[in-house]
């Protein structure tokens, strides 16, 4: 470029990028994911400059790129068709090369990447375009490809398409470029018949190069590995000898002409220094991952040893140095060797997967659980998605890449709220569940609408001491408002009792009701103590009826498609929840609720109420995480901050370590100054995150439930289903059928724990196990 | 630099250090490499306490010449068969009878800024890595200095993915035939520069005989 001409083209492209940052950052792209888009628009506009240019065809397949640090995605991909000197080919099968792309996944010195990355080096298929001056493979050749990231499509140049010999299957002809690395290594080591070869590591190219050691004519084939792992398949090839490091074995000293060190260790080199004979070869086969901080040199100057590298990438030297075409000849004698004994390569291979769980894949592979040679089956994605003609003009989807949690998709998947909606939508029948309500105030408004909404249900009559508040409820929804608490619990035709009292009043007031025979719908908490809470699930066992505790969260749509997507395993192994509530409640509240329908001053009792918002509103999360990852606390350890002369606390916090290892942060306030309700609820796992305050999405490395792998996801649908009928009408179905209701005593008691837990921890300043106090509960009389 | 200063081994009376400069570079005092004569004419390598490799003889000039006359025949025949320019990194005796044998095997040198191996007498680590970077891809590296450090190596861009050998010479004294007549036997001779005990290595000296202590009265 003359330098008039390069003095113009940094200032443009700075102009470019800045536009381009803009333009992304007002489409809603976060600051890092800018980055990210721009690669992809780079990608786009590539493919049909280079299709433009070229004059072919343009068409689009899958592939597999990591979009960041340990975010793995499947994308569309879009490649011309074979121009001269190039085919295209439809891949059936890629293999991943375990050390190489842990390596470059874990970001590890020597295998750094820039992001978004496509992995995956090695691949096989068939051909489905070439160049007009290309003859050594024709259309529809079965052919293996040296190169080609994981993708269902590729246009690669001809000299790294061999054509696979009958008889060999695709997915073996996959493993070519490992074969080919292998090969290159055993030419480095110069094996001659009789030569006595040890072998360091015994992972796919190790297992190879022992392999091909053997073939060479190698009188002794010594494997030396960390674990017995792969003992069998290397005995089963031709090793004289197995030495397993961890249990203490050592080769013998000085022992071996040439070592290959397959192990990728920077620090084997010492290893190999000491099995291999004076005037011996070691061989760098495996790429290391390292600096080697003490390299052996008076040793390898003072016993003639030498020290040789083996990168595939020596081919290319090796071609440019001799004319020969070093891939193919190597790569044609792998296949020649696999068409010999299948079997032998058949054993190497592990498993194949599906590409659309392949962020599934490499997160296993980063941790380790990747044992053997993995394919990718391409072959198992719609053909829709595997190659196809691309659409010019169609920008490329560019949104909600991994991190992106500020764009999600849209909801695409509403299932979830099928659940609720055929209990919801239910038909009114002839057995419907008839109610009373006991407690007219604030929380009776929304349980007497809840059960006029429920299709299986109806309220029959109303009780309020304060008999406006009766008398306004029975009126909207046409029940009787009666007198007094005996005169309800007398009617013949009332068979459940909705109790929305003070929490104090909960358990004389379900003893009563249970002694009279009728089933009881407690709102949460169950009781104003855990002792208050036993008593009340010891009355309905007593008196045979059923008994449910009024959370009515579990039936909103977004938690119950949560429900399924956990039940589906998006999150994996549960990791953790993060609860935060923060509302600034007025100082009438404290008097007479948020409407001051009923002035008492109970809310701000430590007798009456229970506590404070712990008891009034975490309680809900604290079932909802139950319901949701069904794990229980081992121990809470709680602080909270009090107001001057209130005897209930203001804030708190509550640490939870639950059971299975998980964590658990619950932090609130009830004056927090100007928020008038705010919150925050989410849970993580292994394989995912839920937010489900403030709004809902879903992020999981895993494909369920119609969730996109690796992307965040709007859930819950987009209708609301109101909660509190749903949890109605689930109480109703469950009384006509005879069976034990969704929400039922153990939970009633397990939510009644937690908050005494939290509270007794308050008091003697460690954590307090639940389970313990629930024991304790249960076995006192 | 005075043979006061640690410069070899502390040598007995009647004893000889024969070194390289080369070997100046690496260590200090009792680590320098060296090769040591006894009185007897007897050599051994670096220690007085070390057995001896080559018995008496009334010439260790000589003796100590061959050795390191041979020490570069090894170093020469790590090339052997290599087409292209063949570098030598190294100021010393080690690295100019390296340099006199490839004459007389090649002819005259070509120079390259990607020589096909590079032959390192030097003993700075630098010096090494520095050739292990030069060198032609498939490319030789003989290693032929010596040192007493360990050293850091990144093996896989300065070996494995250029394909680069790393070749060990074995050093004086530890070849079978280290004692046999040399043709650059004579040329060691003609270099060496005698060093009586407490006086200053002289400037440009290749190849040098420090003598021990002289007998106290």
């Amino acid at each position: 470029m003359k330098p008039q001409l390069k003095s113009l083209a940094a200032p443009t492209k700075r102009v470019l990028n800045t536009h381009a940052n803009a333009v992304l950052a007002r489409a809603g792209h976060s600051e890092w994911m800018v980055q990210h888009a721009k690669r992809e628009l780079w990608w786009w506009l590539r493919a049909r400059a280079q299709a433009a240019v070229r004059r072919r065809r343009l068409l689009q397949g899958r592939g597999i790129v990591w979009t960041g640090a340990g975010r793995t995605e499947l994308l569309a991909l879009e490649v011309p068709t074979a121009g001269p000197g190039e085919v295209t080919v439809e891949i059936s099968h890629t293999c991943v090369s375990p050390g190489t792309e842990r390596a470059q996944f874990l970001a590890l010195p020597n295998a750094k990447v820039k992001f978004p990355y496509r992995p995956g080096y090695s691949s096989s298929g068939t051909v489905i375009a070439r160049g007009s001056d290309v003859h050594h493979v024709g259309l529809g050749d079965h052919v293996a490809v040296i190169g080609g990231s994981h993708s269902s499509l590729t246009t690669v140049s001809a000299d790294r398409v061999l054509r696979v010999p009958h008889g060999v299957e695709l997915e073996l002809a996959a493993m070519i470029t490992l074969g080919v690395i292998a090969q290159q290594g055993i030419r480095a080591a110069e094996v001659r018949p009789g030569d006595s070869v040890c072998v360091l590591g015994a992972g796919i190219v190790g297992s190879l190069a022992q392999r091909l050691a053997t073939e060479a004519g190698a009188a002794s084939v010594v494997v030396v590995a960390r674990s017995r792992r792969h003992e069998a398949l290397a005995r089963a090839s031709g090793a004289t000898e197995f030495i397993c490091l961890d249990d203490g074995d050592q080769p013998e000293a000085r022992s071996a002409r040439v070592t290959i060190d397959a192990t990728g260790d920077p620090e084997a080199v010492h290893q190999a220094a000491a099995v291999t004979a004076d005037g011996g070869r070691i061989v760098v086969l495996g790429s290391p991952r390292g600096v080697t901080t003490a390299f052996p040199l008076q040793e390898v100057r003072r016993r003639g040893l030498s020290v040789v590298g083996a990168h595939i990438a020596t081919l290319r030297s090796e071609h440019e140095l001799t004319g020969e075409n070093a891939f193919a000849r190597e790569g044609n004698g792998f296949l020649d060797r696999v068409a010999q004994d299948p079997a032998f390569y058949r054993r190497l291979l592990s498993d194949a997967i599906d590409p659309r769980d392949a962020a599934v894949f490499y997160r296993d592979l980063a941790r380790g659980r990747v044992r053997g040679v993995v394919t990718v089956d391409w072959n198992r994605l719609p053909q829709s998605q595997r190659a196809g003609s691309a659409r010019l003009m169609r920008l490329p989807d560019i949104r909600a890449r991994g991190l992106d949690s500020e764009r999600p998709l849209d909801v695409v998947d509403t299932e979830g709220a099928e659940v609720l909606a055929g209990g919801s939508s239910g038909r009114r029948t002839g057995s419907e569940l008839r109610i009373a309500l006991l407690g007219c105030g604030d929380i009776g408004i929304h349980n007497a609408a809840a059960v006029a909404a429920a299709p299986n249900a109806r309220l029959v009559c109303c009780y309020d001491p304060i008999t406006p508040l009766a008398d306004d409820l029975a009126r909207r929804y046409e029940a009787d408002a009666v007198s007094d608490v005996e005169q309800l619990l007398d009617r013949a035709d009332v068979d459940a009792v909705f109790l929305a009292v003070p929490h104090h009043l909960h358990q004389p007031l379900a003893e009563a009701a249970a002694a009279a025979g009728k089933h009881l719908i407690v709102e949460k908490p169950p009781a104003n103590s855990l002792a208050g809470a036993k008593a009340i699930v010891d009355a309905a066992e007593r008196a045979g009826v059923a008994l449910t505790v009024c959370f009515p969260h579990r039936y909103d749509t977004h938690i119950q498609q949560a429900r399924r997507l956990i039940d589906e395993g998006a999150l994996g192994d549960f990791r953790g929840a993060l609860i935060q509530l923060f509302i600034d409640k007025p100082p009438s509240y404290w008097w007479g609720g948020f409407s001051g329908r009923a002035l008492s001053s109970w809310r701000s009792s430590r007798a009456d109420a229970g506590g404070g918002i712990l008891i009034m509103n975490l309680s809900h999360y604290i079932d909802l995480v139950r319901f949701l990852v069904g794990v229980e606390p081992a121990t809470i350890t709680s602080a909270a901050g009090f107001e001057e002369g209130m005897e209930v606390e203001e804030s708190i916090s509550v640490t939870v370590q639950y059971q299975n290892g998980g964590v658990g942060s619950f932090v609130s306030s009830s004056a927090m100054p100007g928020i008038y309700r705010e919150s925050s609820f989410r849970l993580w796992g292994t394989d995912g995150t839920l937010e489900l305050e403030p709004s809902a999405r879903a992020y999981s490395i895993r494909r369920v439930a119609g969730l996109p792998a690796s992307r965040w996801q709007q859930i819950g649908g987009p209708g609301h289903v109101g909660g509190r009928a749903a949890f109605i009408t689930r109480f109703a179905q469950a009384i006509a059928e005879g069976s034990p209701p969704d929400i039922g005593p153990h939970d009633a008691l397990a939510a009644q724990a937690f908050v005494e837990a939290a509270y007794r921890s308050l008091e003697e300043g460690h954590g307090v196990s639940p389970a313990s106090l629930l024991t304790e509960a249960l076995t006192r009389e | 630099m005075t043979p006061e200063l640690p410069l070899v081994p502390q040598l007995p009376s009647g004893w000889f250090a024969y070194v390289d400069v080369d070997w100046l570079s690496t260590g200090s005092g009792d680590e320098r490499p060296a090769i040591l004569a006894d009185t007897q004419g007897a050599l051994r390598w670096r220690s007085p306490d070390s057995p001896p490799v080559i018995p008496s003889d009334a010439d260790s000039d000589l003796t100590a010449g061959r050795a390191l006359a041979w020490t570069a025949d090894r170093a020469v025949s790590a090339v052997a068969g290599l087409s292209g320019t063949i570098d030598v990194v190294g100021s010393g005796a080690l690295a100019g009878g390296i340099e006199e044998l490839l004459r007389r095997r090649n002819g005259a040198s070509q120079r390259s800024d990607r020589p096909a191996a590079i032959i390192v007498t030097e003993g700075r680590h630098e010096a090494l890595l520095a050739a292990t970077r030069t060198v032609a891809d498939l490319g030789v590296v003989v290693i032929a200095l010596e040192t007493t450090e360990p050293v850091a190596l990144d093996l896989y861009p300065d070996v494995h993915s250029r394909g680069v050998t790393l070749r060990g010479v074995p050093g004086p004294l530890a070849g079978a035939d280290d004692s046999k007549h040399h043709p650059l036997e004579t040329l060691y001779a003609e270099m060496l520069v005698r060093i009586p005990f407490g006086e200053p290595v002289r400037d440009g000296a290749r190849w040098f005989r420090v003598s021990g202590e002289p007998p106290t009265e």
